[in-house]
Order: structure tokens, then C-alpha cells, then sequence
């Protein structure tokens, strides 16, 4: 067989096989993907987030999700560029942050401030959007009353997607 | 489990185009799949049943080339094979003259029970071979509630491959003991419009086998003969569906059924069997889902019986039409709510049965049967942890009364990586045509006025991810078979004629663990325990306990073992058939789409048995096949 006809079979071959590779993910990514898509249908309290400003999420936790929300700084979201802030220590401010991801500890409510955590919800910890792996797919609950608490709304298609709502 | 169905779709298209609309977006990675070790223990903790799963990579790591090899390698699962059958036996049910009507068996969600015998037999009975199916779910318990009749032990779906999972043209060829030779031939292709099609051809001379019961001066020779021509073809374009599945299969049979000649040629059987679905399923769509699907599906079984003086014939047809439709409605937060219906019509189901020459005809029967049936479920999601489902299903059944079948589902989830569900629920089971009509007045009777067997069950399951790669789970059952119809002898006459003779109470413990090491090595262990009596006495041809195992390792880059086990309790007949254990090997070498395979079946080369049915009314025991071999080659283009 000639060398090049081999050489485009093989690759062939091995595209071929390559294919279903991407069929998955590492659930880390796929949360982080879900979480900017999420945000598009978050409604802030009017004036925390005008058109164009960016949409800042602040890391509390230095975890896999974290590190992996860092990759995604800069993506778009509706009208705002996403802004990451990592984590800059114990207690640092959380002003002008839309979204936190939480870490073990519990976070005190803000106005405007969506708490994001990674537990089936815990209504003490107070996340109001939780991200989870479910038989081998991402699915969220949300916590209604908690981010209506602070001014935070959900449109009613994203409600329909997620696996519980939790209503007052 | 549908939306598993249609998850490489979406992401094709998404791969294809890079911007989509934002919500479409979020809806499709929804549905993908997350990898890592919890995918293989191939759990469904949320489903509202224990639900055990088997999947592809296994099937062809183990060299299974049959969809009964797979359900085999399930907990409860217990195969028998009559010499002109394989059958199913679920939880130490498997009954005289029952093939497997009491598992429900879909393709794609396409009932493939056929419309005569309303049974799915799974080895070379089956229009699908293992290579094209990606996923084996079993769900156990009654499930008629949402499928109606027959899904009273549980329900198999078999989700079979896109074209995007096994993408270009593959050849295989087999050779094996017994005169074994095996050609299959597929061919995949991804894109907008997904295309999968498969055929398979299989010649086996067979085994010699030993029958003393029959008084020949030795083995039976040349009388196991097996041909078999199947084929599988789908296309996915969008929302919809078409798919084509066919089956023909010729057995010789040596075992001497129905006092026919033993040793001589000439008693055979010949079944065929054919699907076509038309389907169309949307995703969701705002708080919608809808699903329409139109199928048709025949069947055809020529049997031939040698006497000394006389050669006779069976033979039934049957042709139906099946249609499905159902609403998913996600209006009320934390609900979701499906409404379904159903209908499946059968114009007419022929049963003959004649001498040839000269020519007289014992039964010539050809019943029309129809069924339809109404279902409500709502999966309701109390809080983070619990869930409720529960379900209504009404059926109409020719002129049989309205069959209530309910069924409660409560699921608890601890933590991330465990579950435990409460089942309880009712199904039943209609006598089908051939329980009801067949009768040549000589040897059996019919019995048109048979009651449906219905089966209350209540079950409790545990499941937990002991760490990241290791899964457990525990299920305990009981269940009750109210009027089962079995194969009985008529008061009056004396002739065999089906009854509804005693309940039958089960009751038993599935444990089973699972695990995947990080070179790749996956194991599964099962153990279940099975209690099944009739009016206080235990059941026949019903093991008490079932073992089995299985190990797939990795050996370097392109090679791999994978070794099976399986033990059975004593069971019942004629005779009583000791405790028995067998196990499988198989060894293969995969690089770059070629591959090479070497499999041995029954290692030790056992004598192992099954105790003999009514069709096998000659002999004391059936034996099993000895040990065999296989090598399986594969080319892709």
C-alpha cells in the first residue's frame, strides 16, 4: 500500500475512534459550563448589574470547580463579560460580587449576591443555586425564598430545568 | 431513560455549530454525560426502580455476542436452554412452557414481545446481536403501570447504537467449536442524519449430545444443527425515528419433543420475526415533551415433527400494530407528569396445526386480539432528598376486564452516591393467544376462558457508592403471582389444557458489588438468595440461590481478559439437577479498530443441566452446551 494512503487510513482510523471521546466530560467542566449558562437566566435587583458592566463571580473555595471557573473568565454572558475573581483570602470583601461560589463554610446572605455551592442543597448553608452530579449528569437545585431574600430572581424557564426547587 | 436515547445528537449539532441559542445550550449539557468511575458502576440511583445496567464496553470485553449473554450477566437473571430454546427466568421464576412472557422486552422503548406468545426470547431468537446494542437496562420489579401487559417481572430496554458510536464500516468473522462460523457486518455513520446498520450470519453445526432418556445405542449426532440471518437498521434525523429490525432462525431439534421419532432428522423449527418503528420524539421544549410512535411487527413459527409414520406441522403468524403516544409535562415545579397511551392490534393470530400426508388438520385458529391502555405517572420531587412517583395504568384487553395496575415509588437519597427505594405495585400478564386457543383435541385442549395472572410486589433497595470506585447494593422483594397460568392436565379429559392454577409467593435478597480499578479492571459480584413456593411446596426448575461474577482487566495497551462466573442452587424437575457452576474466558487484542478475539465458553468442560420442560417431555434433564471456543476477528474500514 503506499505510504500516504496508510497514513490517511490511519488517521482516518483513528479519528474515527477519537469520536466518541468527547461524548464525555470531567464533571468539573461540564458544572462550570452549566453555571455560565445558568447565569443567563439570573435576574439581579435592578442597578447591581447594568447593561455591558461586567459579571463578576467571586471564588470562596479554591477547589476543582474553582480553578475551572478561572478557565472561563472573559466568556460572555447575555451583554457582560464574566469577571473571576479568585480567592484572596479569609473575609476578603465580597462587594460588587454577583455570584459566589461557596466552600464548606457557610456564607452570610447579601443583597444581589447569588450563593453557589456544590452539595445537594442544605438550606443552613444557604446556596441558592447547588450544582450536582446525578446519575452521570449535571443537574441544579435552586433555593427560591433564599434569593428572593436578596433581590435575586430566576426566569421561569430555568426553573423548569432544574432537578428541585425549593419554594417557600 | 429516553433521553439517553438522543444525547448524541444534540451534541453533534453543538459540535458542529459553534454559537446555538443560549437556552438550547443549557438543555444539551444537561443531557451530556459526565465521565469517570461512577459512569461504570452504571447506576440509576434516581430511577424509581432498581435498575441494573450492563453496557457495551463489558458485553465486548467478555466476547458476548448475544443479547442473552448480556441479561445473563444481570443479578436474578437465570437463563435456561431447552436445546430449541434459550429461556429467561427472573428471581427463580421461570415456569413449564414459559419462554419469557413475563419480562417485557423493548428495543429502543419498541415492545418486541410478539403478539402470539407474547414473549422476547434473547439468544439467537433475537432481530439484535450484542455488538449493536449500548446499553442493557433491567428494571426489576412490576412495571405495568406505565407498559402493561407482560412487564410483571420487570422490563429489559435495549438502547441500541447510533451510527456516531460506532462510526465506518466494520467486518467480523468468527469460527468456533461445533462447526461454528459467524459473519457480521455494520456500518455507522454521525452527522445530521445518524445511520446504523447491522447484519449478522450464523451457521452452527452443533453438538453431539447425549440423551440416554431416549434409548439410542449412542450420542445423537448431526441433530443441533443452527442457521440464523438477523438484521438491524436505524436513522435519526432531528426528533425523528425509523427503525427495522428482522430475525430467521432455523433449529434442528435432537431432543424428541412430542413423542416424535428420536435420533431421526426432520423435527426442526423455524422462527421469524420482523419490526418496523416510526417515531418521533421532541425534547423538551418549555415545560412540553411529546412523543408519537406507529410500529409493526410479525411473527412466524413453522414447526416440522417427524412420527414414525406421519410428519406433522405447526405453524402461527401473527402481524401487529402497535401505536404509542405520550405527553411529559414539567408545568408544576417539582412535578413531572407523563400521560400515556397505547393501543396494539393484532387483525389476526393463526395457529395450525396438521399432518401433512395424508393431509388432516387438528387445529386451524385464527383470533383477532386488541389491547389498549391509559397511563398517568407524576415523579414528584418532595425536597432535595425524597421522591415520589406514583402511577395508574388502565387497560383494555380484548374481552377480558379492566386491569387496574398501580404502582408507588419512594426514593430517598442520604447523600450524593446512595439511594433507597420502596416499591409497590401491581402488574398482570393476559393469557395470550396460544394460552388461550391452541388445542389440536388429541393432546390439549383450549382454554378461551383464562383469567389474566397478576403479581403484587413490594420491594426495598439500598445502593451506595462505598468510595469512588466501589459500588453496593442491596435489594430485598417479595412478591406475590395470583392465577398463574401454567401448563396443567383438564379434569374431564385428561388432556393438557393451560390453568390458572396456584399463586405463587417469591420472595428473596439481590447483594451485589461492583468496582473498577484504575488501570481500567472492572468487576461486578452478585449473590441472590431466592425463596419461591406454590401452595407451601417450592417451586420447580427455581434455584435458591444464584452467584456470579465477572472480571474485565486490561493487559497493557491492546490487550485484555475477561473472565465470567455463574453458580446455581439445585433445582427441581423430573430429576433433581445438582448445584452447578460454570465459567467463561475470553482473551482479545484491539488496535486501532482491528481486532482479534479468542473466547472459550464452559472452561472446565462441566456436564451441567437444566431440568427438561413440557417440550421436553422425553428426558429427565437437557444438557447444556460443553465447552466450546471462539475466534472472532475484526476489520474496519
Amino acid at each position: 500500500m503506499h505510504r500516504p494512503v496508510r497514513r490517511l487510513l490511519c488517521h482516518m482510523a483513528l479519528a474515527l475512534l477519537a469520536a466518541p471521546a468527547w461524548a464525555q466530560q470531567s464533571a468539573v467542566e461540564l458544572k462550570a459550563q452549566v453555571l455560565v449558562k445558568v447565569l443567563r437566566f439570573v435576574e439581579w435587583p435592578q442597578g447591581s448589574l447594568v447593561e455591558g458592566q461586567p459579571l463578576q463571580v467571586c471564588l470562596l473555595d479554591d477547589g476543582a470547580l474553582a480553578r475551572q471557573l478561572q478557565s472561563l473568565d472573559g466568556q460572555a454572558v447575555n451583554t457582560h463579560p464574566l469577571r473571576v475573581r479568585p480567592r484572596a483570602g479569609r473575609g476578603a470583601a465580597l462587594g460588587g460580587c454577583h455570584v459566589a461560589l461557596m466552600g464548606a463554610a457557610t456564607t452570610p446572605e447579601s443583597p444581589g449576591l447569588l450563593l453557589v455551592g456544590e452539595e445537594a442543597m442544605q438550606a443552613e448553608k444557604g446556596a441558592m443555586l447547588s450544582l450536582l452530579v446525578e446519575d452521570g449528569r449535571v443537574v441544579f437545585d435552586i433555593d427560591l425564598e433564599a434569593a428572593r431574600r436578596v433581590g435575586i430572581g430566576f426566569s421561569a424557564r430555568l426553573l423548569r430545568l432544574a432537578r428541585y426547587v425549593r419554594k417557600a | 431513560m429516553r433521553q439517553e436515547l438522543r444525547r448524541l445528537l444534540p451534541l453533534l449539532l453543538a459540535a458542529s455549530t459553534a454559537v446555538a441559542a443560549p437556552d438550547e445550550d443549557l438543555e444539551d449539557l444537561l443531557r451530556r454525560e459526565v465521565e469517570g468511575p461512577s459512569r461504570y458502576a452504571q447506576s440509576l440511583l434516581d430511577a424509581p426502580a432498581p435498575v441494573a445496567v450492563f453496557g457495551q464496553r463489558e458485553a465486548a470485553l467478555l466476547g458476548h455476542q448475544t443479547v442473552a449473554e448480556m441479561l445473563g450477566r444481570l443479578p436474578g437473571v437465570h437463563l435456561g436452554n431447552s436445546r430449541q430454546y434459550v429461556t429467561v427466568g427472573l428471581r427463580g421464576l421461570s415456569r413449564p412452557g414459559d419462554y419469557n412472557a413475563r419480562l417485557l422486552v423493548t428495543v429502543d422503548g419498541f415492545r418486541i414481545n410478539d403478539a402470539l406468545y407474547d414473549q422476547a426470547l434473547p439468544d439467537t431468537e433475537f432481530p439484535l446481536v450484542a455488538e449493536w446494542v449500548k446499553r442493557l437496562e433491567l428494571v426489576y420489579g412490576p412495571g405495568s403501570s406505565i407498559y402493561g401487559a407482560n412487564a410483571l417481572l420487570g422490563v429489559v430496554n435495549l438502547v441500541t447504537l447510533d451510527g456516531a458510536d460506532a462510526p465506518g464500516l466494520r467486518l467480523r468473522g468468527g469460527l468456533g467449536s461445533f462447526g461454528t462460523r459467524r459473519a457480521l457486518l455494520q456500518y455507522g455513520q454521525g452527522g445530521g442524519s445518524d445511520v446504523f446498520v447491522g447484519v449478522q450470519l450464523l451457521r452452527s453445526r452443533g453438538e453431539d449430545l447425549d440423551l440416554p432418556e431416549l434409548g439410542l445405542p449412542g450420542p445423537v449426532r448431526g441433530l443441533d444443527d443452527l442457521r440464523q440471518a438477523s438484521l438491524f437498521a436505524k436513522l435519526r434525523h432531528g426528533a425523528w425515528r425509523a427503525s427495522l429490525g428482522a430475525v430467521r432462525r432455523d433449529k434442528e431439534v435432537a431432543t424428541a419433543p412430542y413423542d416424535t421419532v428420536p435420533g431421526a432428522a426432520g423435527t426442526r423449527f423455524r422462527d421469524a420475526y420482523a419490526f418496523a418503528e416510526l417515531a418521533y420524539e421532541e425534547d423538551w421544549s418549555q415545560a412540553l415533551r411529546r412523543s408519537l410512535r406507529l410500529g409493526l411487527a410479525s411473527s412466524a413459527f413453522d414447526g416440522e415433527y417427524r412420527y414414525p409414520d406421519v410428519e406433522n406441522r405447526d405453524t402461527a403468524r401473527s402481524l401487529a400494530w402497535h401505536l404509542d403516544a405520550r405527553l411529559q409535562w414539567r408545568g408544576w415545579l417539582n412535578h413531572e407528569l407523563q400521560l400515556g397511551f397505547d393501543a396494539r392490534e393484532v387483525p389476526r393470530g393463526e395457529q395450525r396445526n396438521f399432518d401433512v400426508d395424508p393431509e388432516f388438520v387438528y387445529l386451524d385458529s385464527r383470533e383477532p386480539s386488541h389491547r389498549f391502555g391509559l397511563f398517568l405517572q407524576d415523579q414528584w420531587r418532595l425536597s432535595a432528598n425524597w421522591q415520589l412517583t406514583s402511577g395508574l395504568r388502565v387497560d383494555h384487553i380484548r374481552s377480558l376486564k379492566p386491569q387496574w395496575s398501580p404502582r408507588l415509588a419512594l426514593v430517598w437519597r442520604p447523600r450524593a452516591h446512595e439511594s433507597v427505594k420502596l416499591m409497590l405495585g401491581r402488574a398482570f400478564r393476559a393469557p395470550n393467544l396460544v394460552e388461550n386457543f391452541y388445542g389440536d383435541g388429541y393432546t390439549q385442549l383450549a382454554s378461551p376462558d383464562l383469567k389474566p395472572e397478576s403479581l403484587r410486589s413490594a420491594e426495598l433497595s439500598w445502593e451506595r457508592a462505598l468510595d469512588e470506585r466501589h459500588v453496593f447494593t442491596l435489594t430485598a422483594y417479595k412478591a406475590y403471582l395470583e392465577r398463574t397460568i401454567e401448563l396443567g392436565q383438564d379434569e374431564d379429559s385428561g388432556l393438557l389444557r393451560y390453568l390458572n392454577l396456584a399463586g405463587i409467593r417469591t420472595q428473596g435478597l439481590d447483594l451485589g458489588l461492583q468496582g473498577q480499578g484504575a488501570d481500567g479492571a472492572q468487576w461486578r459480584a452478585d449473590l441472590s438468595l431466592i425463596d419461591a413456593r406454590s401452595a407451601g411446596q417450592r417451586l420447580s426448575n427455581s434455584p435458591r440461590w444464584l452467584l456470579k461474577g465477572h472480571w474485565i482487566q486490561p493487559l497493557g495497551q491492546d490487550w485484555s481478559l475477561g473472565l465470567e462466573v455463574q453458580g446455581q442452587g439445585r433445582r427441581s424437575g423430573r430429576v433433581e439437577v445438582p448445584t452447578q457452576f460454570s465459567a467463561n474466558a475470553a482473551l482479545r487484542w484491539s488496535r486501532a479498530g482491528q481486532q482479534l478475539g479468542l473466547r472459550v465458553l464452559n472452561l472446565s468442560d462441566r456436564k451441567l443441566y437444566d431440568p427438561a420442560g413440557p417440550d421436553n417431555e422425553a428426558l429427565l434433564r437437557v444438557p447444556q452446551p460443553r465447552r466450546s471456543w471462539r475466534l472472532d476477528w475484526q476489520w474496519m474500514f
